[in-house]
């Protein structure tokens, strides 16, 4: 299924899940991979993605950091200005696309060119094979499961065809562990209608905990390698705590999967 | 220290089945629903209260097949009647003489029905009990309590999609929350056909809550109000409180009362019940299904009831459930937990003191499980006829080495 195919209801969440997750990814590509580091080192600028009456988001760049920054683009120096979801979401699956770049300062081309380059970076992870997923494979495993986490944040929070059923979750933190891998830890914290993703350690006990028996398991589930219900059922995948909280998820990824599927 | 189980056939039978059932176990028998690789998923037999798997592990079960195991696994007098109406012939082509039997039974045991229509499940019986409140009332609107759990169906389970709009016209309140419910009342004036409710509120994950003072006074004046029926929602407590129904434990007068589960030792059938004035609504529906009126749960219901009046069932219940509330509360103490064993002494459900995530209770229903005593961590647990002083000797025995574990475990 393509993108032209989907609801314009379809094409907003698609757009959330598509530049929210690349986002989220640009962050934590900053915090390990050379070529990203490289290319922001002694940079500072901000970019924005805004679409005409709708969604706006924009990285930051500072000090040889990303930051994602929801629902504003103030302080951007490039807005790429969409008419529809559907043309953000060209762009963001690497088509033609139909927007026009909002210029406010005289270092536009540099910042469009930086934006390029670094999400050109995705890809290498998101698509390693061999010896590459090899060497970094525990990163990778963590960009996969916060691209997750944040995809799961942006249908919760966009999609209408989740709505009643996000509203049933209870309020809390869940929890995603790696056994013998504490670096992969992270967290999505509900309160109310809002998600929020939470990379890195947290010593506080979660509301509901899903603990993956190895990296491999964590890796082979978030590409699909694996089915989840039989991890679930011979418990490499483990939940504990407010069980209703994981399965308020389960929906929410099926979700997610539909909106992965398309081209 | 007991040897843990181990749940390989379990596990294979699950691997096998997601590659042809859709989840390969759904809905409240879902490996999610307990806790993956301390349970096991599949059963071969039995007998009493106690069970064996898919892997030969021998289990005192204290979920009586959600309940509807009340005198135990295999009772003899009940299933030897029961074969011998298969033998005999089920599923004619109309219903067998025990169909008027059973409904004359229940109308005279049953405290203030005076009708009777059979089903299968308890999910068939709510539904036509709503069904008919609102053809009843000419009204669409239904209350129920958040959280209880009234069976499969759309219009009061999980499945919420979009597209199935079952669930508009449901509303929900806290239950025992009177002002709350007084609002929906009021908000909802001339538009609510019925509220459903359960004996008490024994939902699943959480504490199990009784009605608070004057909670069901209150709900006879909001419904004798606004015209709407009180549905009693039986299925699961059935014949647990009172052989008379839970509603006369609770001294309570609803217009229609739904049962099943332990109705007939496990034989598959509900029954719907209500009040004369209801009857030719009741009679103005078309009910069927190909198995509904199949003679074989007939029989072993009558033989049920009769058993179930016979062997002073109640006080059974009542003092085997004490016993081990009791007990688990004292083991949970010498380990150091302060445990909260709330509902009915026969249909119990343990929640930790500071443990609002269960995080205790999984780790010790996993212990007690893995080491053949079946208690589920997120369900309320029934007590059987079947269960005797030896078997909560035992099951406490076992408690006290898994809060010891439990207590270990959680550092």
């Amino acid at each position: 299924m393509t993108s032209d195919e989907l609801t314009p209801t379809e094409q907003m969440v698609l757009a959330h899940v598509k530049s929210g997750s690349a986002f989220q990814l640009l962050q934590l590509l900053a915090e390990e991979d050379s070529a990203v580091q490289e290319e922001i080192a002694d940079k500072s600028f901000s970019l924005g993605l805004r679409v005409a009456g709708g969604m706006q988001r924009s990285i930051k760049v500072v000090n040889g950091r990303i930051s994602p920054v929801d629902n504003s683009v103030s302080g951007s120096g490039v807005i790429f200005r969409f008419p529809t979801y559907s043309q953000l979401n060209n762009l963001l699956s690497g088509r033609k696309s139909r927007m026009i770049p909002i210029i406010k300062t005289f270092k536009a081309g540099g910042i469009i060119s930086s934006f390029k380059s670094l999400t050109s970076r995705i890809p290498v992870y998101m698509n390693a094979e061999g010896t590459f997923l090899e060497d970094n494979f525990t990163f990778i495993t963590r960009l996969l499961i916060c691209a997750a986490l944040r995809g799961i944040k942006e249908v919760a929070e966009n999609d209408p065809y989740v709505s009643d059923r996000v509203a049933g979750i209870p309020d809390g933190i869940i929890a995603l562990h790696v056994e013998g891998c504490s670096e992969l830890e992270a967290r999505i914290k509900k309160h109310g209608g809002s998600f929020t993703v939470l990379t890195g350690r947290d010593e506080t006990i979660p509301n509901a905990a899903l603990t993956f028996n190895s990296p491999e398991t964590a890796y082979n589930l978030f590409t699909g390698k694996i089915n989840a219900v039989v991890a679930l059922g011979t418990s490499d995948v483990k939940i504990r705590g407010r069980i209703p909280m994981i399965q308020g998820l389960f929906p929410i990824l099926d979700r997610l999967s539909f909106y992965m599927a398309i081209k | 220290m007991t040897e843990e189980y181990k749940f390989d056939n379990s596990v294979e039978l699950f691997k096998r089945a997601v590659e042809v059932i859709p989840g390969g176990i759904y809905g409240s028998k879902a490996p999610g629903f307990v806790i993956p690789g301390s349970y096991p998923y599949y059963f071969k037999k039995g007998k009493g209260c106690r069970l064996w798997d898919a892997d030969g592990n021998e289990y005192i079960d204290y979920l009586c097949g959600y309940g509807s195991q009340i005198l135990g696994y295999g009772y003899d007098e009940v299933d030897n009647a029961a074969a011998e109406a298969m033998r005999a012939g089920d599923l004619l082509n109309g219903p067998q003489p025990e169909m008027v039997e059973l409904a004359e039974t229940l109308t005279k045991q049953i405290d203030g029905m005076d009708w009777a229509v059979f089903a299968k499940n308890g999910t068939d019986t709510t539904s036509l009990a709503v069904s008919m409140a609102r053809v009843h009332t000419g009204k669409k609107k239904i209350i129920m309590a958040r959280g209880a759990y009234h069976g499969a169906a759309n219009w009061c389970s999980t499945n919420v999609f979009p597209e199935l709009d079952d669930r508009k016209d449901v509303l929900s309140f806290t239950y025992n929350n009177l002002e709350e419910l007084c609002s929906l009342f009021a908000k909802h004036r001339g538009e609510i056909a019925a509220i459903i409710l359960t004996p008490y509120h024994h939902p699943a994950f959480g504490p199990q809550i009784m009605p608070a003072e004057g909670f069901y006074e209150r709900v006879k004046n909001l419904t004798k109000a606004e015209g709407a029926l009180f549905i009693m929602d039986d299925i699961r407590c059935n014949f647990r409180l009172s052989l008379a129904g839970s509603h006369s434990y609770f001294g309570v007068e609803p217009d229609l009362i739904t049962m099943g589960k332990s109705i007939a030792n496990g034989q598959p059938i509900s029954v719907l019940m209500g009040t004369d004035n209801l009857k030719s609504t009741a009679g103005s529906f078309f009910i069927t299904g190909t198995f509904w009126m199949s003679g074989v749960p007939f029989t072993a219901s009558l033989i049920t009831l009769k058993i179930m009046q016979e062997v002073n069932l109640i006080e059974h219940l009542n003092r085997i459930g004490g016993m081990l509330k009791n007990g688990i509360r004292s083991a949970a103490a010498d380990a150091g937990f302060k445990a909260e064993i709330t509902g009915a002494a026969a249909i119990p459900f343990l929640t930790f003191e500071n443990d609002p995530d269960l995080y205790i209770n999984q780790v010790f229903c996993s212990e007690m499980t893995k080491r053949g005593i079946y208690l589920h961590p997120h369900h309320n647990w029934f007590i059987s006829y079947a269960h005797k002083d030896e078997d909560i000797e035992k099951t406490l025995e076992t408690a006290r080495e898994a809060f010891k574990l439990t207590a270990a475990k959680l550092g």
